[in-house]
């Protein structure tokens, strides 16, 4: 800018190097100068200064700290609101695993999809941390402990601690009414159908079933999330149906993973005998005992491979026996059991870890401790939500 | 021409969508500032001007994979900073006042605040503040992005939704009033 050339006072209010001079007070030869100039230059200068100090929107500069806790409560925002857009599906992140103590059925052509009535959507309440039992009727009940249950329409089903039990169910037998019981994360529940099999559900599942199974024909139920199965000898068969895999079991007992967030479903057969096949397919991949049969949901394939059952199955005496796996899949697994959301901001995932964690006397905190002292990881708990850097 | 700012904006921008966090959070930083200040524009209240910036940016994490095209950063969060905002006021001033036209006494009232805050300063301040409030809120609008956020007029046509020639206009006579000052 040329000092000798007329300049008005938008175009020195316009001046990035006069703003800065107004607003910091900094030293700058040039607008110095410029004021000294000239009586009229001084007026001029003047005036621009009392304009821009009163017109002062630009002044205030936000602190560094500010803006990163204001960052932090934007990701706490953006893990809230993902995770609870997806929990009205309930995360079905889950493993199935089924004892079976049978053999023999027959694969229905004709499987019924009434069962695959989508899980009612969970509504967005307060209730997202308790125990629910839906009922056809569009009634739902709280499973609270130790407390009797009395279902409206006179169905008999006993209630011990941690279970309910449907084997003397009064429900006329020409009747179908189906139940739907909804474990929350952090809880655990189980469940004695009619036939006597026993489920264990855990944290995060639903499972939906009829009060009683048909006389004749398979025993059908439809889950998302984990549960391990004690299947009762029958000669109806047992099916298991999900989103996107029907599992048939032929006297078994096996572990069936199928969380909604992975790409893959997973079943680890024990002992015995269990088929898998594509919604609306026909054709069955067989598992083997001691092996896990693992689906692709991206290219809808099967393959199977030799694993350490247990693993698998600890879960249901409250241990969770982690080998060789990276942080990632370890954060889900906790966010499950300790009901707790996970920000992993941990760059490197190809660490394997090992851990053995007993979720019925350790807290999330002394999990934490743990992966704290042999890993130098670093935490930040804010209620719910944790931070891992 | 292209800026090196808004360049930055563009590469983070792109980050964004493809889920990339460091280029997400870096983004949020160095627009809060900006955001932060415009909405000064609007009321006086910090903790709603945050909470706008922080569901605005809430909302570009959600929806980031369709938001890949985008062609000026700088203008399109403008205008969404600007619309949530806008809304957040509203919204609140229904439970404080009846009809709409009181989002511009607030308006109003947050420039008027802090000019009778320097009003307490400096009493020869008379003409500034006369010319200040002539402007209307839009030329205000205007002047902050033009002067201080050195926006182009088809930016500034873009983000406020007028089009280019009323950018001119209002540039224009906002000038216009601004010169006044040299008489005095």
């Amino acid at each position: 800018m040329k000092k000798n050339k007329k300049i008005n006072i938008v175009e020195i209010i316009q001046n990035k190097s006069f703003r800065n001079w107004v607003r910091f007070r900094t030293d700058n030869f040039y607008w110095e100068d410029f004021a000294t100039e000239s009586q009229e230059n001084a007026q001029l200068v003047e005036k621009a200064k009392s304009f821009l100090l009163t017109y002062n929107f630009d002044e205030e500069e936000v602190s560094e700290e500010f803006i990163e806790d204001q960052f932090e409560i934007l990701i706490k925002k953006i893990y809230l609101n993902t995770n609870s857009s997806k929990r009205p599906k309930l995360d079905f992140s889950i493993l199935i695993i089924l004892i079976f103590i049978f053999s023999l059925g027959y694969i229905l052509n004709d499987n019924l999809n009434f069962f695959k009535a989508e899980l009612v959507e969970q509504e967005k309440t307060e209730l997202n941390d308790q125990i629910i039992l839906k009922t056809s009727l569009g009634k739902n009940y709280l499973i609270q402990n130790e407390e009797k249950l009395v279902l409206k329409n006179n169905i008999n089903v006993s209630k011990s601690k941690g279970e309910l039990d449907y084997t003397n169910n009064n429900l006329k037998d020409n009747k179908i009414e189906f139940h739907e019981l909804i474990v929350p994360r952090g809880k655990r529940y189980n469940l004695v159908l009619s036939d006597g099999t026993k489920v264990y559900l855990n944290s995060g599942s639903a499972l939906k079933y009829p009060v009683n199974f048909k006389k004749n024909g398979p025993r059908e139920v439809y889950i998302e999330g984990e549960g391990f199965f004690d299947v009762q000898k029958s000669s109806n068969l047992f099916i298991i149906n999900t989103e996107d895999i029907i599992v048939e079991v032929y006297g078994t007992k096996f572990n069936f993973k199928n969380y909604t967030e992975d790409e893959n479903s997973s079943l680890v057969l024990v002992e015995g005998k269990v088929g898998l096949k594509i919604t609306e397919d026909e054709s069955i991949f067989e598992i083997k005992p001691g092996n896990q049969g693992i689906f692709s949901k991206n290219n809808k394939t099967f393959s199977s491979e030799h694993v350490n059952t247990d693993l698998y199955t600890s879960w249901i005496n409250g241990e969770i026996i982690i080998r060789s796996e990276n942080f990632d899949q370890i954060t889900k697994k906790l966010e499950r059991i300790f009901n707790v959301n996970i920000i992993n901001k941990m760059i490197n995932s190809d660490v394997l870890y090992n851990a053995n964690i007993n979720t019925n006397d350790e807290t999330i905190e002394e999990v934490l401790e743990y992966f704290k002292e042999i890993n130098n990881i670093n935490y930040k708990i804010y209620d719910d939500v944790i931070i891992i850097n | 021409m292209i800026s090196n700012r808004d360049l930055e904006d563009a590469i983070h921008w792109s980050g964004m969508t493809k889920s990339d966090h460091d280029a997400f959070s870096a983004l949020f930083k160095n627009y809060f500032n900006d955001l932060h200040n415009f909405g000064k524009l609007f009321t006086n209240e910090n903790e709603l001007i945050s909470d706008s910036i922080q569901d605005l940016f809430l909302d570009f994490w959600i929806k980031r994979k369709k938001l890949n095209k985008v062609l000026n950063v700088k203008a399109f969060i403008y205008t969404a900073f600007r619309n949530k905002l806008l809304k957040k006021i509203k919204k609140r001033s229904k439970y404080i006042f009846k009809n709409d036209k009181n989002i511009h006494k607030d308006f109003y009232s947050s420039v008027e605040q802090s000019i009778i805050k320097k009003e307490i300063k400096d009493e020869k301040n008379i003409k500034v503040r006369s010319i200040i409030s002539n402007l209307n809120p839009k030329q205000r609008e205007v002047i902050f992005l033009k002067f201080y956020k050195g926006f182009t007029n088809d930016e500034i046509s873009k983000t406020l939704n007028i089009n280019y020639q009323s950018v001119k206009n209002i540039l224009y006579r906002s000038k216009q009033y601004i010169k006044k000052l040299e008489e005095s």
